[in-house]
């Protein structure tokens, strides 16, 4: 405090007291430390929100001490105002917090509270753990129980195989050499879904895990029906948003607004509905006049956004998503995820692949781990993620192990 | 499968309007006639080969022009139908590959809008025939029957080599090839009594030129063709067609691991 250069001046002094009484003294006094006496100093209060709650005038004892007790239980600023002639006026703000927690002191001066905290919260986090799993697993019972009206996907024994050749046979010349010699390559067949059985009912957050090419996307296309799988069954109750592709069939030479309803017939919108919420799609899309615009001459943020609004104007029964994605600028960016989550928080199905584990904790209830094409585990979000994890660290540890470097 | 029955019949309409659309704009997209180039092309080629060879089939061709334009039309619809029904998966493949659209409305939509450009170049026929002084018989509407038995041959086609483009990629250099050699084979430009006996059996077969021959017996002479000719015709394209939805249904699951 930089008071010492004036004639007068101000010492503030903020002690607590128990039970949230607090009490506030101004001690004012000259350069050469004698109290003034008799001089009114005024105290107003603020909330942390701006908002002016009390106002105080005390007079300067004969120490040159003004005192005021207050009961205030939140978060508060104080501003501290001498007017000690008109040349001098001296201001000050300060902040007062509410009592720091016995905890909080605590743990400031006493190290094995840390420890102690520490172990009480894995002993939480445990119990909070198998809280959640033992809920989990009482909801799908539950819903099992109510069973095939509420599923919202199905997959029976779906397998789905792709040849995989070294040199593939794509053109006619070749496949007629080839069968004249006798010599076509033995294919070798790659199970990308290996009898995958599951159910997701309907309403539930559901997160998809899996190492790189464990077959993650595959199984999502043959959800949405992009790929029909060589065997079994899959069952779709619902209509589908797949959010996998934003703006796909986009023509360049259209305007937006031609691409508005090219893309909505793409994704399975009908003419009325596409008409109906063209307005709603510009308006979100924050294109204005650029939607006359051929989409050539668009940005590449611009045709995302686009793309997001004719995706998300639906309220589909099933949202897919490959990542959360938000697109565009900042602003545009914090829009269309609070879009997202806002589909994702209301009662519809979610299917979510990601590789950001935070996410999928966060926003799903169940977590499906994908492993070489086969399901690895099913159940709370929780603990697959856990195990995948582990599973992870293991395979990094082994993976290192082989690169580390040979010494000549 | 079950996704095929939850698709709304409505909004594959509008799809297939969209898809129509969308070909028909982007045929012309670069050029400055634009739309028109669907009338002056038959238009200059006509001339051309009128030019050249009205003289020397004086004797055997009364309307050059308009024996010319007949055919050539025909041709045209088949040629370039084939070939757009050929590519439609192939260029569509970053649609396809994401989300699940029935795949035929591509192949059919690109025919549709052929067929739209075939609308247009009747149009030219009509206004030749009129310049040209041609008679207009009332049979002449009867047309539509080898135009429709033309549709199905070229659905039929169309779909069996966008199946067979998926798996092969030089199909498409082939079918080129195959599509001239078909103008010279249909008698597009000269009389078919010039043809010497076998060989004119055999090109007879050809649904093609079957169909180019119904459609000028019925627009220029105001004739009813042979009823033979005409069940030929038919029943031919009726098999192709068939076996173009066979191959379709049997293959349209592996189209998108092709792609």
């Amino acid at each position: 405090m930089s008071e010492e250069e004036n004639n007068n001046k101000i010492k503030t002094q903020i002690i607590p007291a128990i039970h949230n009484t607090v009490s506030f003294r101004t001690f004012l006094k000259t350069e050469d430390n004698k109290p003034i006496a008799g001089e009114k100093v005024k105290y107003i209060f603020y909330r942390t929100n701006g908002e002016k709650f009390a106002e105080y005038n005390p007079t300067s004892d004969e120490n040159g001490m003004t005192h005021i007790t207050l009961n205030i239980n939140s978060d508060v600023y104080i501003e501290v105002i001498y007017k000690g002639n008109s040349q001098y006026e001296k201001r000050e703000l300060l902040t007062y917090k509410t009592k720091p927690s016995q905890e909080e002191i605590d743990k400031k001066n006493n190290h094995s509270y840390k420890e102690k905290v520490k172990s009480d919260k894995l002993k939480e986090k445990e119990r909070q753990k198998i809280e959640n799993i033992q809920k989990y697993n009482e909801h799908q019972k539950d819903l099992e129980k109510t069973q095939d009206d509420n599923v919202a996907i199905e997959l029976k024994n779906v397998t789905l195989s792709f040849k995989v050749g070294k040199d593939k046979i794509d053109n006619i010349k070749e496949y007629v050499i080839r069968t004249i010699k006798r010599n076509k390559e033995k294919k070798t067949i790659f199970k990308a879904t290996d009898d995958v059985s599951l159910k997701i009912y309907k309403g539930e957050k559901v997160g998809l895990i899996g190492f790189n090419g464990a077959g993650k996307s595959t199984l999502l296309k043959i959800i949405s029906g992009v790929y029909t799988p060589d065997e079994g069954d899959v069952i779709i109750n619902g209509n589908i948003a797949p959010l996998l592709s934003l703006g796909a069939g986009f023509d360049k030479n259209y305007s937006g607004r031609e691409n508005i309803f090219l893309n909505g017939a793409i994704l399975g919108y009908n003419e009325e509905f596409l008409k109906a919420k063209y307005d709603e799609i510009l308006e979100f899309s924050e294109l204005g006049e650029f939607i006359d615009l051929p989409v050539k001459n668009y940005s590449s943020g611009m045709l995302s956004k686009l793309g997001f609004s004719i995706a998300t104007i639906v309220e589909p029964d099933i949202l897919i998503l490959d990542e959360v994605l938000g697109v565009g600028d900042v602003n545009f960016r914090k829009k269309s995820r609070k879009k997202l989550n806002s589909l994702i928080e209301s009662n519809i199905t979610v299917l979510l692949v990601s590789h950001s584990i935070k996410e999928i904790r966060s926003i799903c209830e169940k977590a499906i781990w994908i492993d070489k094409g086969k399901v690895r585990e099913i159940g709370e979000v929780n603990q697959v993620c856990d195990n995948y994890l582990e599973a992870a660290k293991n395979a990094s540890k082994d993976e290192t192990k082989k690169i580390k470097p040979k010494r000549f | 499968m079950t996704l095929e029955i939850l698709k709304k019949g409505t909004s594959e309409n509008f799809l297939l309007k969209q898809i129509i659309r969308k070909n028909f704009t982007s045929k012309y997209k670069d050029s400055i006639l634009g739309v028109l180039w669907s009338f002056f092309n038959p238009l200059i080629t006509m001339a051309l080969l009128t030019a050249i060879f009205s003289t020397v089939f004086a004797r055997s061709i009364e309307n050059f022009p308009v024996y010319f334009l007949t055919g050539r039309i025909v041709i045209d619809f088949f040629n370039s139908g084939t070939k757009i029904a050929m590519t439609s998966f192939k260029r569509n493949r970053s649609i396809l590959n994401k989300i699940y659209v029935p795949r035929y409305i591509f192949a059919l939509g690109g025919i549709c809008s052929e067929f739209i450009n075939f609308l247009m170049s009747v149009i030219v026929l009509i206004a030749i025939m009129i310049v040209t002084r041609a008679p207009f018989y009332p049979m002449a509407l009867l047309s539509v029957i080898p135009v429709f038995i033309l549709f199905l041959l070229i659905v039929g086609v169309g779909l069996i080599l966008s199946i067979l483009c998926t798996k092969f990629s030089d199909i498409e250099y082939l079918y080129r090839i195959f599509t001239s050699l078909l103008i010279y084979a249909c008698a597009i430009f000269y009389p078919i009594t010039m043809v010497p006996q076998p060989i004119r059996g055999y090109m007879e077969l050809n649904p093609v030129y079957g169909i180019i021959a119904q459609f000028r017996e019925f627009v220029m002479f105001g004739r009813f063709p042979s009823m033979k000719l005409m069940l030929t015709t038919f029943l031919f394209s009726l098999a192709l067609f068939v076996i173009g939805i066979i191959v379709y249904s049997k293959y349209k699951n592996r189209i998108t691991l092709e792609l």
